[in-house]
């Protein structure tokens, strides 16, 4: 169980070694993750259903939990790849900065936001 | 009540890479993250999937610069964070998420994307509590 001097101690080390950008590359892979896992999880009423692709392989046989687990964690990795696209964006951007300096959040950044999302997607095509 | 549907999969053309990427008999979790990437984020008004994570983002990382600045117990108490005691990690993500979702249009909440945003953004500072620097090194 974490108590409140671990919670102080783990949360100095994150900030002293990966700092704010580390926070924002943690927190958009795991939203990445998240937006890939739903459409995953999506339903089809055919043979492309792919809440169904997603536990059984091509031959018919359902993956084992630890297929499935390092399938997931090669998933998250991949968003891993993707959120550090979307931060060096906002860096060659110079909104990162605006993160953190700024006492309320600034509107002005939420396009700058919109666009490096987009970004990924250009990245891929 | 009390029950919950998943969403019907896309239709798009650009949508079936992915069961067929996901049907490979050599599946790859890059080819895949790549096809759902380019087929559903173009799909989805940008603004859906992008303020949810943009005051999550803000509020998150304010967190952390005031964490830097003041101190840990300075931080929680300057954001208003109510802490459990049994629960730390989890009221301290629940905390600054409640600050982040008081700021973005509640159309936006409770869209999927912003429960999908909520989640993340909650699993991320838990695990940053809990776990320091092993939150990265998870990844």
């Amino acid at each position: 169980m974490t108590t409140l001097s671990d919670a102080d101690k783990n949360m100095k080390e994150f900030i002293e070694k990966y700092g704010e950008e580390g926070f924002l590359k943690l927190f958009i892979t795991n939203y990445l993750f998240e937006l890939v896992n739903y459409f995953l999880n999506t339903t089809a009423k055919d043979e492309k259903d792919p809440s169904y692709l997603m536990h059984v392989n091509y031959k018919g046989i359902p993956y084992t939990h630890e297929e499935i687990d390092k399938f997931n964690s090669a998933i998250k990795q991949e968003c891993a790849k993707l959120a550090t696209i979307i931060v060096d964006k906002l860096k060659t951007m110079d909104a990162l900065k605006n993160f953190v300096i700024e006492p309320t959040p600034d509107p002005r950044i939420l396009p700058l936001l919109e666009e490096a999302f987009q970004s990924i997607v250009k990245e891929l095509r | 009540m009390g029950t919950s549907r998943a969403a019907n999969a896309p239709t798009t053309k650009k949508w079936n890479k992915v069961p067929s990427a996901l049907h490979s008999p050599s599946r790859n979790a890059s080819t895949i993250v790549d096809a759902v990437v380019s087929a559903t984020i173009p799909m989805v008004p940008t603004s859906s999937i992008s303020t949810p994570a943009f005051y999550a983002a803000y509020e998150g990382v304010h967190f952390i610069s005031e964490v830097r600045k003041h101190g840990f117990d300075k931080a929680v108490e300057r954001t208003a964070i109510r802490v459990s005691e049994k629960y730390i990690a989890p009221s301290i993500a629940k905390g600054v998420w409640d600050v982040a979702a008081s700021k973005i249009d509640p159309k936006f909440v409770s869209s999927p994307y912003g429960r999908l945003a909520e989640v993340a953004f909650r699993r991320t500072i838990s695990s940053i509590v809990s776990k320091g620097i092993k939150a990265m090194e998870e990844e």
